[in-house]
């Protein structure tokens, strides 16, 4: 079975003035499909910059990455996949409707099956009574819900989220939390956290990540509920 | 996208955008060409600034032109004002330096001018060389002729003043400030029976203001009607 | 296709709406005002100093409005990281770039319509003497010049890592290209340039944008425009291939930044 994510030999670097920084040192990984992978790591450790290079955002100077067996450059690619970033930056212009629209024509996807989705999405979401409100002036928690209802409009075989719980309430949290199991076994889940408590409850697989390098790879139960001396172990290692 | 392959192509565009050009200028030369010869003296003779330099070399010299003309005109009023004049001068000749196409601007405006000064009617003399070198004996070098020679002429007889005055408003549709003009220096030269002549003329025209025919007939009326 | 007309779609909603965007629009109506104010303190020659003002002034706004808003849309994307929303679709940089670079120069060439048409309602209303087909040229070469300049200020939003040196460079580019006819008059005739200098300079303005072709309204009696047609075809093809270098190295320099 082809797999959801697989990366060979990754290694990025950029330049800080003069100093060369390498944020991700050769890391090779294997994500499986409909298997829920969380990413963790401290503070500067090269989380974001993986998943960048995983996007396309960044360029990396070695390595090879696929999704689902085709090359992340080629932007097809990213048809079965979906990102939702650590602060969701949506449109502020466009109303919460226009923003499934575009979607929509980019996924091309007929104006009744849009709505058709739109209106689960949003019920599952709890935005109902804001399809005409421009999303500018949403709150924080309603711009995070609206970018978890927008990274699930295409039914994505793959989903990744960069810290989702980051600035959210309890209530918001919980939300979160309750989708995110309710899709575990259904599609491939690849999430950057700091929360423990949400990689224990959460994940098949743990990457730990430190100095751009993978440090660790937890894949049974029991280093799974361990995770925090893991981590620490993890992190510890020179 | 590819080094070599990305340099090639941006090659290529700078050569057609490079023919393109060629041929573009000339057809552009088809519309004529603004000559800077005419800015150059402009700077030379310090008629024209820095500001109308930067509008011509923006390729706007109308428009900065008609902002001039505007200055001008805005120094220009029915009382014959004379502490204004120097602004008037570098108006008038601002307008025409920095379009030097404006013929109209040159022609009308130097006859205000006239109309407005005294003594020095040097502005006249130099819009006349401007005129002359952009399309000699044109019909507005003509008049712009007949207004310096008006103006400047101390001896001039009356044939003359009559054949001028036939070039300027022999049409019938010629603007008031020809009319001006001629009040101007009939009533300078006390020379009565022009004037009555010229009022005649004024009185005549539907489309000159009221305030102004009032003005003339009032003078009319002071005046003793020659025979 | 598709992706890249859904891109321009969001660019041109997300930009009507946008408060600077209506401001420019306001903008452009007071100066239409002010040149019916300026034609009529004039005295004589109004209708010359009202075609020549609007003209000026149709220009200017559309031109500020191509550079203020090209220059800084992908600075803002990325600055907002909107750019995350839209880059994890399936859509690749070219399409994302060539979107984004259709919906501005539609938005700007709507203002440019929007002003030209209340141009002509004036012109029409007060009976100046402006035919029809001089209107329909004005805006056409007006749209291509627009499109020139959306393509270079454009560059700066995809290489520049925040608005002021963008805008900056913008205009400064922009200048250059205005000015190039009288630089090389000046350059190639003045006498102290070195002789050996001359060739080079007359080569660099050769290959370079000459934005003076769009600049035919200003200087010349008005009636002269027997053959608009084939010079506007030509300029169109020019338009054409400048537009789709500066795209070329906007994709290149965006193909090299970090996101």
């Amino acid at each position: 079975m082809v797999s959801a994510i697989e990366i060979k030999n990754l290694s990025y670097s950029y330049l800080d003035g003069i100093k060369k920084v390498l944020a991700v040192n050769n890391i090779s990984l294997n994500i499986e499909t409909n298997s829920s992978v969380a990413l963790m790591g401290i503070n500067g450790a090269g989380k974001t910059t993986l998943i960048k290079c995983i996007l396309d955002f960044l360029s990396p100077q070695k390595g090879e990455i696929s999704i689902f067996g085709k090359k992340s450059v080629d932007s097809t690619s990213r048809t079965e996949l979906s990102y939702l970033p650590e602060k969701v930056n949506l449109t502020p212009e466009l109303k919460l409707f226009e923003h499934f629209r575009f979607l929509g024509k980019l996924y091309k996807i007929s104006n009744a099956e849009t709505n058709e989705r739109m209106k689960k999405l949003s019920a599952l979401t709890k935005l109902e009574n804001l399809y005409e409100t421009r999303v500018g002036k949403f709150s924080k928690g309603q711009s995070q819900r609206a970018g978890i209802a927008l990274s699930l409009f295409n039914e994505p075989k793959l989903l990744i989220l960069d810290e989702p719980m980051t600035g959210l309430d309890p209530l918001g949290q919980k939300l979160i939390i309750d989708i995110l199991n309710e899709l575990k076994n259904k599609m491939t889940l690849f999430v950057s956290t700091h929360s423990f408590e949400f990689a224990r409850k959460l994940a098949d697989k743990i990457i730990i990540i430190h100095k751009g390098a993978a440090a660790s790879e937890l894949t049974n139960k029991k280093d799974i509920q361990d995770i925090e001396n893991n981590f620490y172990k993890a992190v510890n290692i020179e | 996208m590819k080094k070599i392959p990305a340099i090639i192509t941006l090659i290529i565009l700078l050569a057609a955008g490079g023919l393109t050009q060629k041929q573009l200028k000339k057809n552009y030369a088809e519309f004529g060409v603004f000559d800077y010869k005419y800015t150059a003296e402009g700077i030379a003779n310090n008629y024209i600034d820095a500001v109308d330099l930067l509008y011509i070399m923006l390729n706007r010299p109308r428009f900065k032109a008609d902002v001039n003309w505007i200055n001008f005109m805005q120094n220009t009023d029915d009382i014959f004002e004379k502490t204004k004049e120097n602004v008037r001068r570098e108006f008038l000749l601002k307008t025409a330096f920095t379009d030097p196409y404006f013929t109209e601007a040159q022609l009308f405006g130097g006859t205000i001018y006239a109309a407005y000064s005294d003594k020095n009617i040097q502005t006249v003399a130099e819009l006349l060389k401007l005129t002359n070198a952009i399309a000699p004996n044109s019909r507005h070098s003509v008049q712009l002729t007949s207004v310096f020679l008006l103006t400047s002429k101390k001896n001039i007889t009356v044939e003359e003043i009559e054949k001028i005055e036939n070039e300027l408003l022999g049409s019938g549709s010629s603007p008031i400030q020809f009319y001006k003009l001629f009040r101007l220096f009939y009533k300078k030269r006390n020379m009565n029976a022009q004037l009555w002549r010229l009022y005649n003329l004024i009185l005549a025209r539907d489309d000159f203001p009221d305030d102004f025919k009032k003005n003339i007939i009032e003078e009319m009326k002071n005046m003793n009607r020659p025979e | 296709m598709n992706n890249i007309k859904t891109i321009a779609w969001h660019t041109l909603i997300c930009w009507i709406r946008n408060k600077v965007y209506i401001g420019f629009i306001a903008a452009s109506f007071l100066l239409i005002a002010f040149a019916f104010i300026c034609a009529n303190i004039t005295g004589l020659f109004q209708e010359r100093v009202f075609v020549d003002s609007s003209i000026f002034f149709i220009e200017l706004i559309s031109i500020i409005t191509a550079v203020f808003i090209c220059s800084t849309t992908v600075i803002k994307d990325i600055q907002s990281k909107e750019i995350y929303y839209i880059l994890s679709r399936p859509i690749s940089k070219f399409q994302f770039l060539t979107g984004r670079f259709l919906g501005l120069t539609i938005c700007v060439i709507a203002l440019h319509l929007l002003i030209t048409a209340l141009f002509t309602l004036i012109t029409s209303l007060y009976g100046f003497e402006l035919t029809q087909k001089m209107k329909l040229y004005f805006f056409l070469v007006i749209s291509l010049k627009i499109i020139l300049v959306c393509s270079f200020s454009f560059v700066f939003s995809t290489y520049s890592t925040s608005f002021f040196p963008a805008l900056i460079l913008s205009f400064t580019l922009f200048f250059i290209f205005e000015f190039s006819e009288s630089m090389n008059y000046w350059l190639t005739f003045y006498s102290q340039t070195a002789v050996f200098m001359k060739p080079v300079y007359n080569f660099l303005f050769l290959i370079m944008p000459n934005l003076v072709y769009y600049d035919i309204f200003y200087m010349f009696d008005i009636n002269k425009f027997a053959s608009l047609s084939s010079y506007t075809g030509f300029l169109a093809l020019y338009t054409f291939i400048y537009s789709i270098l500066f795209l070329i190295i906007s994709l290149i320099s965006f193909n090299k930044r970090s996101l």
